[in-house]
C-alpha cells in the first residue's frame, strides 16, 4: 500500500466514543479527545461503555449539550502533544472570551468531568473578574440579587463564640448603624454614598467594604490616619527595638553588622560581598542613562547579551539581595521605611544600610 | 399563612419551569452562587483576601462563604500600605478571629506575607487552630523585629505539614519531636534555632525535596542526610557541613558566611578527608551547582588534591561566585572544582575584587603547561572582573584549554568595557565584553 493510501486510510480508522448529555441527546467524539476527560476516561477502561450508540457514555447533568461543544473545543486542542506552551497559553487566553454566565457553566462542567486544567483555568478567570471590582460591580456582572439592606451591609457577624474581641467589634458597627440613621433624618441631596468616614470603626470595615471607602473618603480622614500612624510610629519602632533605630537612623550604607553584634542584627539573607557592594554601587549610576544611549552603536547580538546580563543582574539582585535593591532604587528618593514585596520569594522586611563587611 | 405558602410554592414551580426552558439561554441568571462550594472555593482563593472577604455584602448567599476558604493569605494587598506592624496585626487577628468563629473545614494554607508585629498569644492561638484544621502549607514570610518572636513548638507537630517556611522567629522542637513525615519544602530565613534542633528538624522530614537555610546564625554544624532532597540552598554562618545520602540532589548552591569564633576546631584531623573531597562525593548527581566565596575558602581545607576521584560527571551548568582571584588557595580550589567537572558547557565565575599575586600567575603558567582542558565548554561568562593580570591570565588560560568554546562573556560592572583585542581567542569564539 503507498503511503498516499494509507494517509487516506487513516482517519477512517479513527475510533470513536458514544456520548450521551443530560437532555438525551447522543454524539460520537473521537476517542482521544474524549479520553482526555478523566471522567470519560475511567468509564471507557472501568466500564467499557462508551463503544456504541446503544451503550453511550452517560455524562453528569452539570454538561449540557452547548457547554459539551466547548469541552470538546478544549480537549481537542490540548490532547494533541507537541503543542508548545506558548500556543497552549493563546489557545487559552481566547478560549475563555465568553459571558460569565457560561464561564459559571463550563467551570461546573469541567469540574464534573474532573478536567483540572479546564477548572483552574475558568476559575482562574472567574477571579480575575471578581478582583478588584466593588461589590456594585460583581453583583451586576454576576447577576446576584441586591438582597442585602444598607444596614446588613454593615451589620456584624452574628455573635457565636462570644468572644470580646468579636463584642468589642459589634458595638463598632452599632455605632455605625447609628450614624448611619441620623445621616438618613439628615438626609439631602447630596448626600454621600460614602459611609466609611470614621476611623475607629474603618479597622474592619474597610477590609470588608474594600479600599474604595479611603478613596472617597474626604480628605480630612485620610490626615487623621496619618495623624494616628504618626503617633504608633515611635512605639512601633521602639518596640523593634535597635533594629527600628538602625533603620531610621543609619540609612546609608556603612555598616555591616553581622554575627558578633547580634542585637543590631540586620535582617538581610547574608549574601554579600565586597564585590556585589562595589558592584551596587557602581550599579546605581547605571539606572540613570536610559538604554536609547547605550544601545546605540552595539550590535543586535551584544545588544541581546546585554539584556542578558541586566535581566540576569537583575534578577540575581532581586532574588538574593532584596533590601539591597531597594536600597539602590530608593537612593535618590525620599528615605521611609519601606514594606514593599518585590516579588514572590522574598518580601522586604525592614530597610536597613547595606550590609557590607 | 396557607395561601401564602401555596403562592411561594406556585412561584418556586414557575421557577422550575422557567430553567428547564427560558432560563437556560436567558443571560441574566446568577450562576455563580450556586457554583458547588469546592468550586467557590477555588475561585475565591485566588483572590487577594481583601476581595475574598468583601464578597461578604454581596448578597445573602455570599454572607458567610469567604470564612470558609480554605487558604488564608494575609499579604500587602490586603492593608493599606501605611499601616504601622502593630495596627497591621491587630486587623490580622480580628480576621482570623472572624475565621475561627465560622470556619468548619479544613484549612490548606495559611501565609503571613505583609509586615507586621504579630504576638505570641494570638499567633499561638491560630496556629493551634490551624492544626486541628489540618494545615498543609504554612508561611511566615514577614515579621517586624527579627529571632523576636516566638513560635509555638506544637507547630512543628501538626502531621499533615508539606511545605514550611518561616521567617525572622525563634524556632523550638518540641522534645517529643516525631517529626514530619509529609513534609516536602522547608524555608528557614532569619530564624533562630539552635544546631541540634535544626539537625533535628532536618534528619525528621523522611521525604523533604527542598531545603533552604538563609540567613541563620552561628551553627556549628550543619548535617544534611535527606534521601530525597532534590533542592538545596545554603546562605547561612556555619563552620561545616556534612552531606550524605542525598543522592537525587539536583541543584544545590552554597554560600557560607563566614564565623569569626569558631567552636569546633578547624584544623583537620588527621585521616579525613579534605573539605571539597568531603562535600563532592555526596554531589555526584547534581545538575546545576553555585558555590560562592567562603565556602570555597572553605572546601580549599586541608589538602586540595588536584584532580581527585569524586567526580561530577552529570553537572552541566557551574556556577562560582565571589571569587577572589588574588588568592591562590580559592584559584586552586576553582581549578580542581572545574577539574572535577569534566561535562561543564557552561561556566559562570562571578569575580570579587582582589590584588593580583605572582604566585596565582605562576600556578596559572604551570596550569597551561599541564595540557589541561575544558573538553565540554560552550558558554563562558565572567562576570565583575576590573582586569587585572590574574583574571586576565585565568580568562586567556580557559580561551586556550577550550576546544569547543562558542562564546565567551565578560562583564565589568561600572569600569571601561574591556577591548575584546585584549583576549587570546581562535576565531571560532565569539567575544563579547560588556559593562553594566
Amino acid at each position: 500500500m503507498s503511503e498516499g493510501a494509507m494517509a487516506v486510510v487513516k482517519p477512517e480508522m479513527k475510533s470513536y466514543i458514544w456520548i450521551q448529555t443530560a437532555d438525551g441527546s447522543i454524539q460520537q467524539v473521537e476517542e482521544e479527545v474524549a479520553m482526555f476527560c478523566p471522567m470519560i476516561c475511567r468509564e471507557i477502561l472501568q466500564t467499557g461503555m462508551g463503544s456504541s450508540k446503544n451503550y453511550a457514555i452517560s455524562l453528569p447533568q452539570r454538561v449540557n449539550p452547548a457547554i459539551l461543544g466547548l469541552i470538546l473545543d478544549y480537549c481537542r486542542f490540548h490532547q494533541v502533544p507537541g503543542r508548545s506552551n506558548k500556543e497552549r497559553k493563546i489557545f487559552d487566553e481566547k478560549f475563555i472570551r465568553m459571558d460569565t454566565k457560561r464561564l459559571c457553566e463550563l467551570t461546573s462542567a469541567a469540574d464534573s468531568l474532573q478536567l483540572k486544567p479546564l477548572v483552574d483555568l475558568t476559575s482562574r478567570a472567574l477571579a480575575r473578574i471578581i478582583e478588584g471590582k466593588t461589590p456594585e460591580e460583581i453583583r451586576e456582572t454576576f447577576h446576584l440579587p441586591d438582597d442585602l439592606t444598607e444596614e446588613e451591609k454593615l451589620e456584624p457577624l452574628k455573635n457565636i463564640t462570644d468572644d470580646p474581641r468579636i463584642r468589642l467589634l459589634n458595638r463598632l458597627y452599632a455605632r455605625k448603624r447609628k450614624e448611619l440613621k441620623e445621616r438618613e433624618k439628615l438626609k439631602n441631596v447630596e448626600v454621600e454614598e460614602e459611609h466609611v468616614d470614621e476611623r475607629s470603626v474603618d479597622d474592619l470595615l474597610s477590609f470588608i467594604n474594600g479600599e474604595n471607602g479611603d478613596s472617597k473618603g474626604a480628605k480630612t480622614n485620610k490626615n487623621k490616619k496619618k495623624n494616628r500612624r504618626r503617633k504608633d510610629q515611635p512605639k512601633d519602632s521602639s518596640s523593634n527595638d535597635l533594629n527600628g533605630n538602625h533603620k531610621e537612623l543609619d540609612p546609608l550604607p556603612s555598616a555591616y553588622h553581622n554575627g558578633e553584634c547580634n542585637g543590631i542584627m540586620v535582617p538581610t539573607p547574608n549574601r554579600t560581598s565586597k564585590l556585589q557592594d562595589s558592584t551596587a554601587a557602581s550599579f546605581s549610576p547605571k539606572l540613570e542613562f536610559d538604554d536609547g544611549d547605550i544601545d546605540d552603536d552595539l550590535d543586535p547580538a551584544m545588544k541581546e547579551e546585554l539584556d542578558r546580563e541586566v535581566e540576569d543582574f537583575a534578577r540575581r539582585l532581586n532574588s538574593d539581595w532584596p533590601e539591597r535593591m531597594q536600597e539602590i532604587l530608593s537612593l535618590g528618593q525620599e528615605r521611609r521605611r519601606v514594606q514593599v514585596t518585590t516579588n514572590g520569594n522574598g518580601s522586604l522586611h525592614t530597610c536597613t544600610g547595606l550590609d557590607r563587611r | 399563612m396557607s395561601a401564602k405558602g401555596w403562592s411561594v410554592d406556585e412561584k418556586r414551580g414557575k421557577l422550575e419551569n422557567l430553567n428547564a426552558t427560558q432560563l437556560e439561554n436567558h443571560p441574566n441568571v446568577d450562576r455563580i452562587s450556586n457554583l458547588p462550594w469546592v468550586l467557590l472555593d477555588t475561585i475565591l482563593v485566588k483572590l487577594p483576601l481583601r476581595d475574598a472577604a468583601r464578597t461578604s455584602i454581596l448578597s445573602t448567599k455570599w454572607r458567610y462563604k469567604w470564612t470558609g476558604l480554605s487558604k488564608f493569605v494575609f499579604d500587602d494587598k490586603c492593608f493599606p500600605s501605611s499601616l504601622s506592624g502593630k495596627v497591621r496585626w491587630g486587623e490580622c487577628t480580628r480576621i482570623i478571629n472572624q475565621i475561627r468563629s465560622y470556619h468548619d473545614g479544613p484549612v490548606e494554607k495559611f501565609k503571613l506575607a505583609t509586615y507586621c508585629s504579630p504576638n505570641s498569644s494570638d499567633l499561638d492561638q491560630w496556629i493551634l487552630f490551624l492544626k486541628e484544621r489540618g494545615v498543609k502549607e504554612f508561611f511566615l514570610q514577614d515579621v517586624s523585629s527579627i529571632r523576636w518572636l516566638k513560635l509555638p513548638s506544637f507547630l512543628f507537630s501538626c502531621p499533615q505539614l508539606s511545605c514550611l517556611e518561616l521567617f525572622g522567629c525563634m524556632c523550638k522542637i518540641p522534645s517529643d519531636f516525631i517529626g514530619l513525615n509529609c513534609l516536602k519544602s522547608l524555608q528557614l530565613t532569619e530564624v533562630s534555632i539552635r544546631t541540634d534542633a535544626l539537625e533535628s528538624l532536618i534528619r525528621n522530614c523522611p521525604i523533604l525535596e527542598r531545603l533552604m537555610v538563609l540567613g541563620i546564625e552561628r551553627l556549628a554544624f550543619l548535617r544534611i542526610h535527606n534521601p530525597n532532597l532534590k533542592y538545596l540552598k545554603i546562605n547561612s554562618q556555619f563552620e561545616d557541613i556534612c552531606l550524605e545520602n542525598s543522592m537525587f540532589l539536583e541543584s544545590a548552591d552554597i554560600h557560607k558566611i563566614p564565623v569569626y569564633r569558631t567552636t569546633v576546631a578547624q584544623q583537620i584531623e588527621q585521616g579525613r578527608p579534605c573539605n571539597l573531597v568531603r562535600v563532592f562525593r555526596c554531589l555526584t548527581g547534581v545538575k546545576r551547582l553555585t558555590l560562592s566565596g567562603d565556602f570555597l575558602e572553605f572546601l580549599a581545607n586541608g589538602e586540595v588534591p588536584e584532580s581527585f576521584r569524586p567526580v561530577l560527571n552529570h553537572l552541566p551548568i557551574l556556577d562560582l561566585r565571589e571569587v577572589k582571584f588574588g588568592s591562590l588557595k580559592q584559584v586552586a580550589v576553582m581549578v580542581s572544582v572545574l577539574r572535577s567537572c569534566p561535562n561543564v558547557e557552561e561556566l559562570i565565575i562571578s569575580v570579587e575584587k582582589s590584588y593580583s599575586s605572582n604566585p596565582v600567575m605562576e600556578f596559572l603558567a604551570t596550569l597551561s603547561l599541564a595540557r589541561f582542558t575544558f573538553s565540554q565548554l560552550k558558554v563562558a561568562r565572567i562576570r565583575g572582573i576590573v582586569g587585572t593580570v590574574n583574571e586576565m591570565a585565568f580568562i586567556n588560560l580557559v580561551l586556550a584549554c577550550s576546544p569547543r568554546l562558542e562564546t565567551l562573556t565578560v562583564v565589568t560592572y561600572g569600569l571601561e568595557r574591556i577591548p575584546e583585542i585584549f583576549f587570546q581567542a581562535s576565531k571560532d569564539v565569539k567575544i563579547t565584553s560588556l559593562t553594566l
